[in-house]
Order: structure tokens, then sequence, then C-alpha cells
């Protein structure tokens, strides 16, 4: 049988989470759902961090480099001395080079998180029931694993980000 | 409250004095500019705290408004400055802004409210009367003037016709940068003690100190890109001087290395944000970042007596140990 808390604020859940690893729940046995992120539960719970950084440095070099590359390939290819400055004249193309670092390295974490949330399929990430404000944890029985997650045994702890309501 | 902090104080306009009449003029101001941004931005961090309702700063208001007794020093220390106004070019043909009786009146006067409203709003704190927010605002207000002030005439007007509209926006912004690294400091300094919950507050002040690198370099990049881009003579001259050649050249690197490249890169990782001692020490490059970058405003235009200079950074330093030490 499911045991389940519904706490109404941040230090009681954390307090409630706390005594729950001290008494020797397993991480894989505990699930949560907060309404704003919570990044001592992460660390309580050995939550992995997300890939999804690893997405928006992708990104944001490749903007990097392509403001950079851009620029100077163009001027490169049809010379056009503009208010007396050097052809390749760096602090111009910061500015290129820093809109596109921001554009890409937005676009790619935005996309990555798609990927990553399993979207485009919004049933697969969709939460039965609704918590509000609530901090809601709830500890699977000891031989059942992580499976309280719709029959998804494999998956881990939904980490505390407010997962339960996107 | 103790008499600590003021005795800290007494002792640091006596040593400032005592340097003040004793060495050439423009002895203090290298000291004071750095100072002056150091303890009005550590305290106008909190009041922004307060302003925006954070949480995350409450472990720190304590140690930020401790330091409120140094805002006492500067105007003392500036009156002792200012006996050598000679050091400013326009001194020989003051004219209505820039006249000598004027310019002391202002800066003494911003410097001494400054002091007073820092002085209201710790109280109320410690009280938590119903005008700390009053009193945090108008500190703000004052603040934010008072740098303005301090960056026109203290230093733009040692350059002068050279102006920059933006000077003025970027100095209270690096002074709450240099409060970012007090906050930063004193939350290093209690998670090493243990104190629980305190974490938190590490995390979040290294948080803002990388973002302030970022804004820091985009107010940097705004003033020199308009400055390259124009190419005016009267206008680069400025930048010429300090980027022109070895070794300001080198020191201008090392500035943006300290107050942008160095917090940015570090602090990127959540591991070092956790990390008490990189904390600390991106703090302190921080502000050895800003104090260079004084000295680089200052040097191309002012004959410092470097031990003097010294000195009075020290005997600062001294008092602002003296008060911040006293309560972190």
């Amino acid at each position: 049988m499911i045991q389940r808390w519904e706490l109404d604020d941040r230090p009681a859940f954390l307090a409630r989470l706390e005594a729950l690893r001290a008494q020797g729940v397993s991480p894989e046995r505990i699930r949560v759902r907060t309404p704003v992120p919570v990044h001592e539960a992460e660390a309580l719970l050995r939550v992995r961090q997300s890939p999804l950084r690893y997405f928006t440095l992708a990104g944001a070099c490749a903007g990097l480099l392509l403001g950079f590359a851009f620029p100077i390939l163009t001027v490169r290819s049809w010379p056009l001395i503009t208010g007396g400055k050097p052809l390749i004249s760096v602090p111009a193309f910061i500015v290129v080079a820093f809109a596109l670092t921001i554009l890409l390295g937005a676009l790619a974490s935005f996309f990555g998180f798609l990927l990553l949330a399993r979207l485009p399929s919004p049933a697969r990430i969709r939460e039965p029931e609704e918590h509000a404000d609530a901090f809601v944890i709830e500890v699977s029985p000891e031989d059942a694993g992580g499976g309280t997650n719709g029959g998804d045994g494999a998956r881990p702890p939904l980490a505390p980000n407010g997962g339960g309501h996107a | 409250m103790t008499r600590r902090p003021y005795l800290a104080v007494a002792g640091a306009v006596a040593a400032l004095a005592a340097i003040g009449f004793s060495a050439p003029p423009g002895a203090l101001l290298p000291a004071l500019l750095f100072w002056v941004a150091v303890g009005q931005g550590a305290v106008a961090l909190a009041a922004a705290g307060d302003l925006t309702r954070a949480r995350w700063i409450a472990p720190l208001r304590g140690a930020l408004l401790a330091v409120h007794p140094l805002l006492l020093v500067f105007p003392f220390a500036f009156l002792v400055f200012a006996r050598g106004l000679s050091v400013y070019a326009w001194a020989q043909q003051p004219s209505g802004w820039l006249s000598p009786g004027f310019f002391v009146a202002r800066n003494a006067a911003l410097l001494l409210a400054v002091w007073f409203l820092a002085l209201l709003y710790a109280r109320s704190v410690a009280g938590d009367t119903p005008r700390r927010s009053f009193l945090a605002g108008l500190y703000a207000l004052v603040f934010v003037f008072s740098q303005t002030i301090i960056a026109f005439d203290w230093v733009m007007s040692l350059e002068y016709p050279w102006v920059s509209t933006l000077f003025g926006g970027y100095f209270f912004v690096e002074a709450l940068y240099a409060g970012v690294a007090v906050a930063a400091l004193t939350a290093a300094r209690q998670t090493r003690r243990g104190r629980g919950g305190d974490r938190a507050a590490l995390l979040d002040a290294a948080t803002l100190l990388f973002g302030f690198s970022l804004l820091w370099a985009g107010q940097f990049f705004a003033q020199y890109l308009v400055i390259w881009y124009g190419n005016l003579p009267h206008e680069v001259d400025f930048l010429l001087r300090r980027l022109g050649e070895a070794p300001l050249r080198r020191m201008a690197t090392l500035v943006l290395a300290g107050l942008f490249f160095i917090p940015f890169v570090l602090l990127l990782s959540r591991s070092a944000k956790a990390s008490p001692a990189v904390v600390a020490a991106m703090a302190l490059v921080v502000l050895a970042g800003i104090l260079a970058e004084r000295l680089l405003f200052l040097i191309p235009v002012l004959a410092l007596p470097a031990p003097a200079a010294a000195l009075a950074f020290l005997a600062l330093g001294a008092a602002f140990a003296g008060v911040w030490r006293g309560s972190a």
C-alpha cells in the first residue's frame, strides 16, 4: 500500500522527506511532486541531473561559432571597408555572436526539453490528478520497487520541479 | 549595539586624516573610490533584498547592514581629500557645476545623507518597524544618486571634457556588484562555520555573483562599443590611454578577466556555486577586479603616491574588517 503525505509548505515537506530518508527508506521508493523547484529534495532523493544542460551548451557553442563565422566569412567574400574599421572588427561581431549564442542556446534548450519530456505526446507526462500548491510525498511498498508511476517501474523518481503540473 | 564598529570608524578617520594631511593630493582617492562602492553597495544589496521581499538574503542581512558605520568614514575622508582639489584640471578654471565649493558641498552632503539613511534603515530592520520598506527605497534612491555623482565628479571630471552618460549607471551597478561579493563572502564564511540552512544562501549569493558578472560585462560593452564605433578623437582618448599599450593594457585585460571571464566561467558549475572556498575566491577576484579598475581610471591622469594610497586602502580595509567581522 502506498503511503502518502500532502504538505502545505516547503519546510514541513523537507522535514518529512529527511525523516523518511533517516528511517532508511530508499530514494527509489519515494516519489514527490512540488509546485516549485526544491533543490534540497533533489539532493535527498539523489535525482540524476537532467541532460538538458548539454543541449543548451551545444546550442550556445554552435551559436557563438556561427555568430563569428557568419560575419567573418561574408566580409571576406565581399570586402567593404566601413567607417575606416578593419574588415574583421571583432567588437562589432560580438553583438551578432552574442545574439546567436542566446538564440541557438534557447532553441536547443526548447527542443531538447521537448525530446526529454517525451513530447509531442502529452499523454506520457500527464499527471492523473491535480495537486495545486501541495507538496506531495508518496512512498511505495518495499517489494514494489519504484513502480508508482503508472506501471512504468523503470522510471526514476519524478524530479521535484513542478513536473506534476506540466 | 557595541562600540566596536564606531571605534573602527574613529580609527580609520584618524588614520586617513594623518595620511591625507601628510601625503600629496589625491592619495586618498583610490581607497575612497573602492571602499565607498563596497560599503554603500553592501547596504544597498540589503535594501534591494527588502524591496523585492527576497527571502534568500535573510541569513546575510545582518552582516550586510553591519557595514553601515563604515559609511560615516567617507564624508570625513572626502573632506580630507578635498583639500587637494588641484588634481582636477577644472579647479584652475572653475565653472558653475565644477567649482570647488559646490563640488565639496554636494559630495560631502550626499555621503553624509547615505550614511544617515543607512543608519535609519539598519535601525528599522533591527526593530522591524513599518517604515522599513520606505527607508529601504529611500536608501536605494540616494545610493544611486550618490554613486552617480561619485562617478561624474570624482572620476569623470578628472578627464573633463570627456563624458559618458552611462558612467553613473556603470558605477552604481558596480557598487551593487561589490555588495554581492560581500554577501558571497559572508555566506561562504557562515557555511564554513557550519550554520545549518545557510548553504541555500551560499548558492543564491553565488548565482547572483554570476548574474552580475554578465550585467557588468553588458554595461562595459555598451560603453566600449559606442566609443569604439564612433571613433571620435575626444571620446577615444579615454580608451586609448588605457588600452593603447602595456602595462595598462595588461591591467585592463586583468580587469575584464576578474570582473567577467573568471567568475562567469567558474561559477557556471553548480558544484562550484555550492563550494564556500570557490565562492569566497570568486568574491575576492571580483573585489580585486573592481580595485584594479578604479586604479585603471586614475593612473593615466593622476600621479598617485603609491605608499600613501596603499596605506589609505589598508586603513579603510581594517575599518571594514572591524565592522564586518564583528557581526558575520
